[in-house]
């Protein structure tokens, strides 16, 4: 038997990785960034590994965009933003800490951040709060050659949808105005023109109505 | 600001973890937090709750061209893992500081002293720079790029740009050379743009092969190379 020589960066222990034993014994690894998970995957980026930023982009770029565009209404907008929050991940990927939060937790509060930033620096206040939460009804998602992991995210999506959906439509509308713009109460209450208390019971019984619905 | 109880803050805190408080409520939020775990938990809860919330946006497709500029864009910024800010750099301003403070300078004087020492044992023991192999392209992929980086402790990565991404019933392959003999080092997959970083296993020191190759190979790799070169190096 051969004394394998193993050669191995630090993160190697964190990877899955699949071994191939050859008539030689020699262990040879095999990485396959889609089978990483998003830690790994940071800790990639960190390194500058771009096939590791590219996946990381393919997994939460619609999210991303997503509430980019809930925030700013606007397409190209939104994809400006998009693009600077990934250009952010591949220069921060050694900031970040998996202790203060999950990687996808990380984008989407950075985005609303910068999304919402942008909306105030625009002192942008339209008359009109054309916003609203997503269709209900399942989107039809292509199923094959998904992960396990992509298909837990669209049922965890299609639940929060639906918890939502759920709610009365006056707090539905609180609720979008206090998370994708970035309002308080009572910039909720001017917009809205209601009473300042009838806005606060809205946010807080939303807000009760999701926890029981969504806790695990 | 009047001692706040539990009851009056608990109904804040749903609007606190949503950001929606205002800054005077926010405020007294804050500092009942300091002291009461109940609400630290209730808070945590609704942080949650507010993190699923863009699970229910209205989902927006990105344009293709988007990841294209990302990934350029990261290519003229290819500074990537910049040096952090060096900890000595800071520690060294902040003497700097103290020294134009007089009563501080005798002791500064042999600190200084004591620094210069550190930093000569520290110079001393500065280690030996990575070692790095460059590969060549071959006519079947004139953009690729390889490098070897063997790292002082031994180990060793493999990093490629610019390689034609495969189908899916084939991978790269990378071959270490020693009279004749070619063994297999790493067997690996490119992103959409042609890179990847991978770790080189290797029987031996890696600076004890004279040559080294990348093939096209079946997925899962061959015992020996089969396809065509794409890069090389003849030490
Ligand atoms: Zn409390």
């Amino acid at each position: 038997m051969i004394q394998s020589h193993v050669f191995g960066e630090a993160f190697l222990s964190t990877i899955q990785y699949r071994t191939v034993l050859t008539a030689k014994d020699e262990y040879q690894v095999c990485v396959d960034v889609k089978q990483l998970d998003d830690l790994t995957l940071m800790r990639l980026i960190a390194q500058g590994n771009e096939a590791a930023l590219s996946e990381l982009y393919d997994r939460y770029s619609r999210l991303v965009l997503s509430i980019a565009y809930g925030v700013v209404q606007n397409r190209q907008t939104a994809e400006e933003v998009t693009l600077d929050i990934f250009t952010r991940a591949w220069e921060k990927a050694a900031t970040y800490d998996p202790q203060q939060a999950k990687v996808s937790t990380w984008l989407v509060r950075m985005t609303r951040n910068r999304a919402i930033d942008w909306l105030r620096r625009e002192k942008i206040r339209p008359f009109q709060h054309s916003i609203s939460w997503g269709d209900v009804t399942p989107e039809a998602v292509a199923t094959e050659n998904q992960t396990e992991t992509a298909v837990q995210s669209n049922l965890q999506q299609q639940r929060v949808r639906t918890a939502v959906a759920s709610l009365p439509p006056d707090q539905q509308e609180a609720l979008a105005l206090a998370y994708f713009k970035g309002y308080s109460h009572s910039e909720i209450a001017q917009v809205l023109n209601q009473p300042l208390g009838t806005v606060k019971g809205r946010i807080r019984a939303a807000m009760q109505k999701l926890r029981v619905l969504l806790e695990e | 600001m009047p001692n706040q109880t539990h009851d009056d803050i608990t109904d804040l805190i749903p609007a606190y973890a949503l950001g929606a408080l205002d800054a005077d409520e926010a405020a007294q939020v804050e500092q009942h937090l300091t002291t009461c775990a109940r609400c630290q938990a209730d808070l945590a809860a609704y942080e949650a709750v507010t993190d699923m919330l863009p699970q229910a946006a209205q989902k927006i497709e990105p344009s293709p061209a988007l990841k294209k500029r990302l990934l350029a864009q990261i290519q003229t910024t290819n500074t990537a893992v910049p040096p952090a800010p060096s900890r000595w750099q800071t520690w060294i301003d902040n003497l700097h500081q103290l020294w134009r403070t007089p009563r501080w300078q005798p002791v500064l004087a042999l600190a200084a002293v004591a620094v210069l020492i550190a930093a000569f044992i520290l110079w001393q023991q500065a280690p030996p720079a990575p070692q790095q192999i460059e590969l060549t392209a071959t006519n079947a992929a004139p953009d690729a790029e390889g490098v070897i980086e063997i790292a002082t402790n031994g180990r060793a990565t493999l990093t490629v740009n610019g390689l034609p991404p495969l189908a899916a019933e084939q991978q790269y392959q990378l071959w270490l050379i020693e009279d004749g003999q070619r063994a297999s080092g790493a067997i690996f997959s490119v992103s959409d743009t042609g890179a990847a970083t991978v770790t080189i296993t290797a029987e031996r020191p890696l600076a004890t092969y004279s040559a080294f190759g990348i093939t096209i190979e079946p997925a899962g790799g061959s015992p020996g190379p089969t396809g065509e070169r794409v890069l090389g190096h003849n030490l």
